[in-house]
C-alpha cells in the first residue's frame, strides 16, 4: 500500500501556544485511521492543517505525492480532500439536496447539471437522507444534520475524507448506523481519518490509529495495541490509573 | 413566494411601467423614474448582501463613481450612451480591484471598509479638482432634445436598467456563483471545503454590484444635468437602498424592486401631506418593517397561504 496522505514534521503555534508539535504520520491508501487523543490535543487543529483552513508553522503535508500546504482551500477540495466539520455547518438557507448540489458542483467544473443532480441523489442515498431533500437544515435531526455533512462531503467525490467527530452527540443506534456508513464508503475505496471520542466505534472501524495529547504524537498502531499503551492509559485516565494498572498487570 | 408568483408579478409592474408614461404627468413621471433608480441600488446591494451576506453600507460610493465618471466623459465630448457605459466599467473595475483587498476582510469589517471608501472617494473627487470641478460641483452638457422627450428617454432607459438588473439577479438566483454566494454566506469555511472558490465569488458579486449601482448613477448624473459630491456620494442613497432591499425581502429576485416602489411612494405620500414630519413617520416605518416584517414583503405575503409546502419554499429565495 502506497501513502496517499503524508504528514510531515507538521507543527501549529497559535501565539504562544504550540497547538501541534512535530508531528509525523503517513495514511496509505484505503485505510482508515483513527486519530484520538484527549480534549485539546490538536486532532480538529491537524484536520484544519491538511484541509488548509489552517497554515502551519512548520512542516509539510503531502496528498498523492504532492505537497498540499500553502495551498488555498478550495483547491485541496478539488484534488479529492473532503471533510466535515465537528460543529456542523450546514448552509442553512439552502434545501438539504442543495447543500450536497454545492459539493457536487464546484468539485468538478465540467459536471453537467443532470451529472451533479445524479451525485448529489447518490450522496443522499448512500447516507440516507434522500427522503429529507427539500427539507431545510434546521428540520433535521442533530443525527440527520451529521448525516448531511458526510453526503456533503461525498458528493465532492473525496479520494480522501475527514469525519471530524461524526458520532459526537448520537445515541447507541444513530451511532451503529454511522458506524456501518463509514464501512461502507470504505469498502468503496475511499481513504478515511475518523477523529473521535467514541473508542467503541475507534475499535470497531478502524485499520490503525494515531493518539495525540498536548500536540504531539505518543502512540501509532493497530487500535488495540494502542488503547492498551501505558501512555495513552495515562494521556486519558491520568498517570496513577495507568501505574495501577501496570502493577495489577505485573501481580496477575 | 415562488418563482412562478414573482415572474408573474413581475411582468405585470413592467406591463403597468411600460403604459405608465402614456397616462401620467410630469410629477409621477419623475417619481417613477426615482423608483426604478433606487429600484436599481437595491439590486446592486442584493447581490453583495442578500446574496453574499456581505454588508456594504458605502456601496453608494459607486453610484458616485458612475455619475462622476459620466460627468467627466460628457464635458470630455463623450456621447451619454458612451459615457454611461464608460462608467458602469469604471465602477465596476474600481470594485473588482478594491475587492482583492476589502474581500479578504470577513463580516464585519468589510461593512466599515466599505463607508470608509465612500468617505475617501468624496475628498479625492474635491482635492482633484479640474476635470471633476472639485468643491463647486460639476454641470453636464445640456441635451439638445426637448425636456419633454428627454425626460421620457430617461425614464425609459431607467426602466431598462432595472430590468436587466432584475434579469442578472434572476440569473445569479440559479447560476453556480449564485450557489456559491449563498453557500459563502451561511459558512464560508463550509463553502471552501467544499470547493468554492470564496475570494473569487465575492469579488465578482461587488463586481457586480458596483456596475449595477454605478449604471444607476451615471443616469441620475444625466437626468440632473449637475451633480456635486455631496449628493452623489451622498450616504443615505445606500441606506435607502438597503430599507428597500429589506422591505421586499433581501436574497429574492423581485423584491428589491417591490420595496423600491413601496418605499419610494409610501416615502413621498408621507412627505407631501406631512412635510413637518417627514422624517419621523418614515423613520417609525423603517422601525415598524423590521419588527414586523423582518423576511420582507414578499415573504409574508407567501406566509398568508396556507403553509402546505414550507421546506421547499425557503430555497427559493
Amino acid at each position: 500500500m502506497s501513502a496517499l496522505l503524508s504528514v510531515d514534521h507538521v507543527g501549529v503555534r497559535f501565539g504562544g501556544v504550540q497547538a501541534i508539535k512535530d508531528v509525523s504520520f503517513d495514511v496509505a491508501s484505503g485505510e482508515i485511521l483513527g486519530l484520538i487523543g484527549p480534549n485539546g490535543a490538536g486532532k480538529t487543529t491537524l484536520l484544519n492543517v491538511i484541509s488548509s483552513l489552517v497554515k502551519p508553522s512548520g512542516g509539510r503535508v503531502m496528498f498523492d505525492g504532492e505537497t498540499i500546504t500553502g495551498r488555498k482551500a478550495h483547491t485541496i477540495a478539488r484534488r479529492g480532500v473532503a471533510r466535515t466539520f465537528q460543529i456542523v455547518q450546514p448552509f442553512r438557507n439552502l434545501t438539504v439536496a442543495q447543500n450536497v448540489a454545492v459539493g457536487a458542483m464546484f468539485c468538478d467544473a465540467g459536471r453537467s447539471a443532470t451529472a451533479v443532480a445524479e451525485a448529489c441523489t447518490e450522496a443522499m442515498e448512500q447516507v440516507g437522507i434522500a427522503g429529507k431533500r427539500d427539507f431545510l437544515p434546521s428540520q433535521l435531526t442533530l443525527s440527520e444534520r451529521k448525516r448531511l455533512e458526510v453526503a456533503r462531503a461525498l458528493a465532492t467525490r473525496p479520494r480522501l475524507l475527514l469525519l471530524d467527530e461524526v458520532m459526537a452527540g448520537l445515541n447507541h443506534a444513530e451511532i451503529e448506523r454511522i458506524i456501518d456508513l463509514i464501512r461502507a464508503i470504505n469498502r468503496n475505496g475511499l481513504t478515511i481519518i475518523v477523529v473521535e471520542h467514541v473508542m467503541k466505534a475507534i475499535t470497531a472501524v478502524c485499520h490503525r490509529a494515531v493518539v495525540l495529547q498536548f500536540g504531539e504524537k505518543i502512540a501509532d498502531g493497530t487500535p488495540d495495541r494502542v488503547l492498551s499503551d501505558p501512555k495513552v492509559v495515562s494521556a486519558y485516565l491520568g498517570d496513577r490509573y495507568a501505574r495501577r494498572q501496570v502493577a495489577q498487570g505485573a501481580v496477575a | 413566494m415562488s418563482g412562478k408568483r414573482q415572474l408573474i408579478l413581475a411582468t405585470v409592474l413592467l406591463i403597468a411601467a411600460l403604459a405608465a408614461p402614456a397616462f401620467v404627468g410630469n410629477y409621477w413621471l419623475r417619481v417613477l423614474t426615482t423608483v426604478f433608480m433606487f429600484g436599481v441600488v437595491a439590486q446592486g446591494l442584493n447581490v453583495i448582501v442578500g446574496f453574499a451576506g456581505y454588508h456594504a453600507f458605502g456601496n453608494s460610493v459607486f453610484f458616485g463613481i458612475g455619475a462622476y465618471a459620466t460627468g467627466i466623459g460628457m464635458t470630455l465630448g463623450l456621447p451619454v450612451w458612451v459615457a454611461i457605459p464608460v462608467a458602469v466599467a469604471a465602477a465596476a473595475l474600481i470594485a473588482a480591484v478594491l475587492g482583492w483587498p476589502f474581500l479578504r476582510l470577513r463580516g464585519h469589517y468589510f461593512a466599515i471598509a466599505t463607508v470608509a471608501l465612500n468617505a475617501a472617494a468624496t475628498e479625492v473627487i474635491i482635492n482633484i479638482g479640474g476635470v471633476t470641478g472639485g468643491a463647486q460641483g460639476l454641470p453636464l452638457p445640456f441635451s439638445s432634445l426637448p425636456p419633454t422627450l428627454l425626460y421620457r428617454i430617461i425614464y425609459f432607459a431607467m426602466l431598462a436598467t432595472l430590468v436587466l438588473a432584475t434579469a442578472i439577479v434572476f440569473w445569479l438566483s440559479r447560476s453556480r456563483l449564485g450557489y456559491a454566494l449563498r453557500a459563502l454566506r451561511d459558512s464560508e469555511s463550509g463553502a471552501e471545503v467544499m470547493g468554492v472558490d470564496t475570494v473569487k465569488a465575492k469579488i465578482l458579486a461587488w463586481t457586480i454590484s458596483a456596475a449595477m449601482t454605478g449604471s444607476a448613477g451615471g443616469l441620475w448624473a444625466y437626468w440632473l444635468t449637475f451633480i456635486e459630491v455631496g449628493t452623489a456620494f451622498d450616504i443615505s442613497i445606500s441606506v435607502r437602498g438597503y430599507i428597500m432591499m429589506l422591505l421586499g425581502g433581501m436574497g429574492t429576485v423581485i423584491g428589491p424592486v417591490i420595496g423600491a416602489a413601496l418605499f419610494q411612494l409610501v416615502g413621498d405620500a408621507i412627505w407631501s401631506h406631512f412635510s413637518g414630519i417627514h422624517n419621523l413617520l418614515l423613520g417609525a416605518l423603517v422601525m415598524a418593517v423590521v419588527l414586523l416584517v423582518p423576511q420582507g414583503v414578499l415573504d409574508s405575503l407567501s406566509r398568508l397561504r396556507p403553509p402546505a409546502r414550507r421546506p421547499r419554499r425557503a430555497a427559493e429565495a
